[in-house]
């Protein structure tokens, strides 16, 4: 093995030295657990790689003994290329090394980086259960969302018109905080998060299905639970008879094995566990790490951020990272070491005063961070930056047209001239829209009620002009408004049942029936502007009628067959990229059909029984079409090429984790035209959202006791910790935009901007932006 | 103040062999559509038959290893009713998958063949099995110099290379066990064929085909045959077998082409052709059973069961490992990889699908399972889809 100092020479050779808390998080040695809190843009994934190699070429642990695994597919397949990209670098270099032995070298040669596992922990979950199963049993299957849903929906809440019981419905309208909107498609998600939540949690399922104590005229608690027991039961019989597992399933499994002692030939391999994101863990990987870690005598290294945990939602527990350091010292009678990275090497000094003040704005949120944690400081070449820039407009209209204005004079003009004559100019070198974001808490470029967002009038306004502009926004539309979907699934829709006979006659349909309307509409007027002899009107009819033309119709043909046929005449779905991802979703539903569809995503054609294929029919419409007009199902974004160089990428806040621009733009108020209460949840909460009742409903049944904190607090915690993550993205330049309204001067109370949960805007006099 | 320009991700490619690489050169486009636009295809035919035997074969293995790990000796052949409790097990396993012969002829087929893999080649493979599905990763530079500058879309300066081996045998020559095995015989032929001297211990790495013996006739001379593509699998996979840490020196790869342990009408049909065109590298031995056989046999007549070791030569393709082997099979799979940068390059620029992938019309059967084939400007046979036709 080398030295510490060989290994350092031999980066440093092609990258910039570890600063000291950096180091601190590589030497330890490999039996060391460790705690690292790493702030925004602190190099945690350089961090966590360097401890990777140091680990295999200086302490001499096998790679296929170290596993790291992170939140996304994303972050993983960029922790392995770096792992693999400079671990290479790095390997060629030592050879190079005149200073180092023969002998080590010929070890090198046969060190074998490749093999360190990476991966999301449900992938690393998925290839466990493949690979170490037993004689005579099956692999998993992974039931995506849509076919856990569909299963969910149609043997838990359809089976028995469960979905129309009075306490059933209360139980869950009361996670629901509210009957806007409700249906049993909202119904669905609900039942879906709370069997999520269930392995999660690891929550007492027997205890909890036995809690009802409730007895009101208009809701019997237990009777609720008992129907919610059954729902759940044949959910799961559901998936069993498929050979299938959902994702909690999955995870829920392998902790299962491990703890029966099944998997020891996996567990026996490891000698060091890294975990990239433990701010975004649940209590159930918790487990699956301190059993993974309990075969490796305690090596366990967790990294992440608990200012950066924005997935409550999702099952997200932050206690588990912020109280690391105890919980792990209960299990594994020692502490770990905790370090702290505060060192931002992305932003400029302003900006990060800006994010270190805002981080300390509110006196509560203190109370559930990391103790201790540092302030931010900035990187020693950082410059002190341009100061933070907002940009408020009494309408949306003129908010939009001058940020694209703003946007113009920067990318396409000569620059932007600050107040304090600071000239704001794309780089030189190649600088484009691409090095810009703006951000909001929902990309959408329409509201519920159907009014255009600054995301639609912004991308209007950077259209216009000799220049135009465009954007890349994939959230931005609804799929089902999309053009060509609109076309080719209404085409779907008149082939498989013209005129909508077989439409009206299904019950349930909810608002998916005027998409419908839609389509068909849009794929009509295509169609009769088409050629007479253009070959879509012959397959068409030939399709809508059941004709071949000669010859007789098949008793079944699967709908892909029809799918292909009318793809041969969409060249925007067949030529264009764009195109491509979304009949990729056309496509991944027929899949989902197959797999819970009574007629497996085929038509059926019987001529002496009409109603067998009418059957066919209404199940395609109900599982297939249905679920992409409702916008339950969406684009696989993985499909897509990140973030084009000539295009401004409009993000959620949560898309943009992890990410950095040098111009970031920051939605704080573009919604906000009073202290109206539809939107205090977005700002300024009242109370707290679904997620936070859901943990008050199941955490007393669960290990993880009763959250301590009001559902309130918690959801200004959420909100803090959003804008947090999206205040801490640029690298140079932070643009705040809203309404006037929305100023710490006026009465809309804004978490964004400044003001604290006790009501008081500590930006009221002493505004931290300067406007533009 | 200039703004400084966003860096784009480091994010290293990752290929795999079967299926990136061999998709890619069946052909460029159909791969885009089904492997990158993660299009379903409507005639998965091969896959029901490919995966139930490797499925049949797996599995069988894991009992075999089972038993052996608790002291036991089961090895094949099997009852009737074990093998198809096996063929049951795999058939759920692929039907849960949608996945479903496409009839009752090819499901009898495949239980047939499954009997045979297990039964007649199990007793010689399985005893020098050391580790089944084991799974292969290894980086290459990226050969940026045949990728021109305005194709390249990322910043990355290698790829990872990815690959499953069906199949990691380990031979002990002295072992008296092994002394028998026709598996081992073979091997030892084909190295004194070559004049190699085999090292006392040695390891051999095994790809299962659900298909035949190809002929050794190129489709399309100026094309790799699938004979060389298959061929520079079992190379690129003993090169990163060779770099684990449990790894013997790796001597040869083998493809054991799981049809021909028990042929077809069809299969004999195409055999005989091939031995009057001689386009087939394993002859009958004159003199011999299965020549007598094959001669006498003509196409309306029951089928023979030729001898099972004609069946085991027809069946195993060994191909040596040489450092030259591998250096020349790894420089084609940079070539390749090189080839889909390209295709994916010029997709970004030129914003279009079809035009910018490589395509391939050689290989009619690639073709006509293809869904891309009535709009393909490379495939002219169907210019617009059919309307289903069938008996009601």
């Amino acid at each position: 093995m080398i030295s510490l100092d060989e290994f350092y020479r031999a980066y440093t050779q092609f990258r910039y030295s570890p600063n000291p808390e950096q180091h601190d998080t590589i030497f330890p040695g490999p039996q060391e657990p460790l705690f690292i809190v790493a702030g925004p843009g602190t190099g945690k994934t350089t961090c966590l790689t360097l401890r990777i190699l140091k680990l295999i070429v200086v302490d001499g642990v096998p790679p296929n003994g170290i596993l790291a695994t992170t939140f996304t597919k994303k972050a993983a397949a960029e922790l392995r290329s770096r792992i693999l990209g400079w671990g290479f670098q790095l390997l060629e270099n030592l050879q190079a090394d005149g200073a180092i032995s023969d002998n080590i070298k010929d070890w090198l040669q046969t060190v074998d980086i490749n093999q360190v596992m990476t991966g999301t922990i449900d992938s690393l979950c998925e290839q466990v259960l493949r690979d170490y199963r037993e004689a005579g049993s099956q692999p998993p299957i992974l039931a995506d969302d849509f076919v856990s849903k569909t299963l969910l929906l149609r043997e838990g809440l359809l089976t028995d018109g469960r979905y129309r019981d009075d306490d059933l419905d209360q139980l869950l309208l009361e996670l629901q905080g509210g009957k806007w909107g409700w249906n049993v498609g909202k119904k669905t998600n609900l039942l879906q998060q709370i069997w999520d939540r269930r392995f999660q949690d690891q929550v007492d399922w027997s205890l909890f299905l036995a809690s009802g104590e409730r007895v009101e005229p208009e809701f019997n608690e237990q009777r609720a639970l008992d129907l919610l027991r059954e729902a759940i039961a044949d959910y799961e019989t559901a998936l069993g008879d498929r050979l299938m597992v959902d994702f909690a399933r999955l995870e829920q499994t392998v902790l299962e094995r491990l703890r029966q002692g099944v998997l020891t030939d996996f567990a026996d391999q490891l000698q060091v566990v890294l975990v990239d994101e433990y701010q975004d863990s649940n209590l159930m990987q918790e487990c699956i790490y301190f059993e993974l870690a309990k075969a490796c005598g305690g090596a366990l290294t967790v990294v992440g951020d608990d200012d950066q945990s924005l997935y409550r939602f999702r099952g997200a527990t932050v206690e588990l990272f912020s109280e690391f350091a105890s919980r792990y010292g209960a299990v594994f009678g020692r502490q770990p070491t905790t370090i702290f990275l505060k060192t931002n090497y992305r932003s400029t000094q302003r900006i990060i005063e800006f994010v270190n003040d805002y981080a300390t704005l509110d006196r509560s949120y203190q109370v559930v961070r990391v103790q201790n944690k540092p302030r931010l400081a900035h990187g020693p070449t950082a410059a002190a930056g341009v100061p933070v820039l907002g940009m408020f407009r009494p309408d949306l209209e003129t908010l939009a047209r001058d940020l694209a204005d703003f946007l113009r004079q920067v990318f396409r003009g000569s620059g932007y001239a600050l107040p304090d004559g600071t000239l704001l100019e794309a780089n030189d070198q190649g600088g484009d829209l691409g090095d810009c974001t703006l951000l909001c808490s929902s990309p959408a470029e329409y509201n519920g009620s159907g009014k255009a967002r600054l995301p639609f009038l912004l991308r209007e306004h950077l259209m216009l002009g000799h220049r135009p502009m465009e954007v890349f926004n994939p959230r931005g539309q609804e799929l089902s408004d999309i053009r060509i979907v609109r076309i080719f699934g209404g085409r779907l829709l008149e082939c498989l049942d013209p005129g909508g006979a077989i439409e009206d006659e299904i019950s349930g349909l909810n608002g998916i029936s005027d998409t419908f309307g839609e389509w068909r509409a849009a794929a009509i007027e295509y169609f009769e502007a088409l050629d007479p002899t253009h070959g879509l009107r012959d397959f068409a009819t030939g399709w809508a009628t059941r004709n071949p033309g000669s010859g007789k119709w098949p008793r079944s043909v699967p709908v892909l067959e029809l799918l292909y046929g009318l793809v041969h005449y969409f060249p925007e779905l067949h030529d264009d990229p764009e195109g491509q991802i979304y009949l990729e979703v056309f496509t991944r539903q027929v899949s989902a059909c197959e797999q819970v569809g009574k007629f497996s995503g085929r038509v059926v054609y019987d001529p002496d029984n009409e109603g067998l294929g009418d059957a066919s029919v209404k199940e395609l419409l109900r599982d297939f079409l249905g679920p992409i007009a409702s916008g339950t199902v969406k684009v696989n974004e993985d499909l897509m090429e990140a973030f084009p160089r000539d295009r401004l990428s409009i993000l959620s806040i949560h898309q943009s984790k992890g990410l950095e621009f040098p111009l970031v733009i920051v939605d704080v108020g573009a919604d906000f035209k009073s202290n109206h209460k539809a939107h205090r949840f977005k700002r300024f909460p009242v109370d707290g959202g679904t997620p936070h009742r859901m943990e008050n409903l199941l955490r007393p049944h669960t290990e993880l006791e009763s959250p301590g904190r009001s559902e309130q607090d918690r959801a200004f915690d959420d909100l803090y910790r959003q804008f947090f993550v999206a205040y801490s993205r640029p690298q140079e330049v932070l643009l705040l935009v809203g309404l006037e309204k929305t100023l710490p001067t006026s009465k809309v109370s804004n978490v964004a901007m400044g003001w604290t949960r006790d009501g008081s805007s500590r930006w009221h006099n002493d505004e931290p932006f300067v406007e533009i | 103040m200039k703004l400084s320009k966003r860096p784009a991700a480091y994010a290293l490619p990752s290929y795999s062999l079967t299926g990136d690489l061999l998709g890619f050169l069946r052909c460029g486009l159909q791969y885009r559509y089904t492997r990158i636009g993660k299009l379903p295809s409507t005639r998965p035919v091969q896959a029901w038959f490919g995966q139930f035997i490797h499925g049949v074969l797996e599995e069988s293995y894991r009992r075999y290893d089972l038993a052996r790990q608790q002291g036991r000796t089961d090895l094949p052949p099997w009852d009737d009713d074990v093998l198809r409790e096996i063929c049951d097990l795999i058939k759920t396993r692929l039907a849960a998958q949608q996945l479903f012969p496409w009839g009752e002829d090819l499901e009898k087929l495949g239980y047939s063949r499954a009997k045979s893999a297990v039964n007649e080649l199990g007793p010689q493979l399985f005893p020098l099995i050391h580790r089944a599905e084991v799974r292969l990763t290894g980086a290459r530079a990226l050969p940026l110099g045949l990728i021109p500058a305005e194709y390249r879309f990322r910043e990355a300066d290698r790829y990872e290379m990815q690959g499953v081996i069906d199949v990691v045998t380990n031979v002990q020559l002295y072992d008296p066990d092994l002394w028998g095995n026709l598996v081992v015989k073979l091997l030892l032929e084909d190295f004194k064929a070559r004049s190699v001297k085999p090292q006392a211990e040695f390891e051999v790495i095994i790809d299962y085909k659900g298909m035949r013996r190809p002929s050794l006739k190129p489709l399309d001379p100026g094309q790799p045959s699938f004979w060389d593509i298959y061929g520079w699998q079992a190379q690129t996979y003993a090169h990163l077998r060779q770099a684990q840490a449990d790894s013997l020196p790796v001597v040869a790869g083998m493809i054991i082409y799981l049809n021909e342990l028990l042929p077809t009408r069809g299969d004999l049909v195409r055999l005989k052709r091939e031995l009057r065109e001689g386009t087939t590298d394993v002859v009958p031995q004159v003199g011999g059973e299965a020549e007598r056989l094959l001669g006498q046999w003509q196409k309306g007549d029951p089928m023979p069961v030729l001898p099972f070791e004609f069946r085991l030569r027809r069946a195993i393709r060994v191909i040596p490992v040489t450092e030259e082997t591998v250096t020349e099979a790894l420089e084609s799979f940079d070539r390749t990889v090189a080839r889909i940068e390209v295709c994916r390059g010029k997709e970004l620029t030129e914003g279009q699908v079809m035009s910018t992938w490589e395509k391939n019309a050689v290989d009619e059967s690639t073709c006509t399972a293809c869904d891309a084939r009535t709009f393909c400007p490379s495939y002219g046979v169907e210019k617009e889809p059919k309307l289903p036709r069938g008996n009601c």
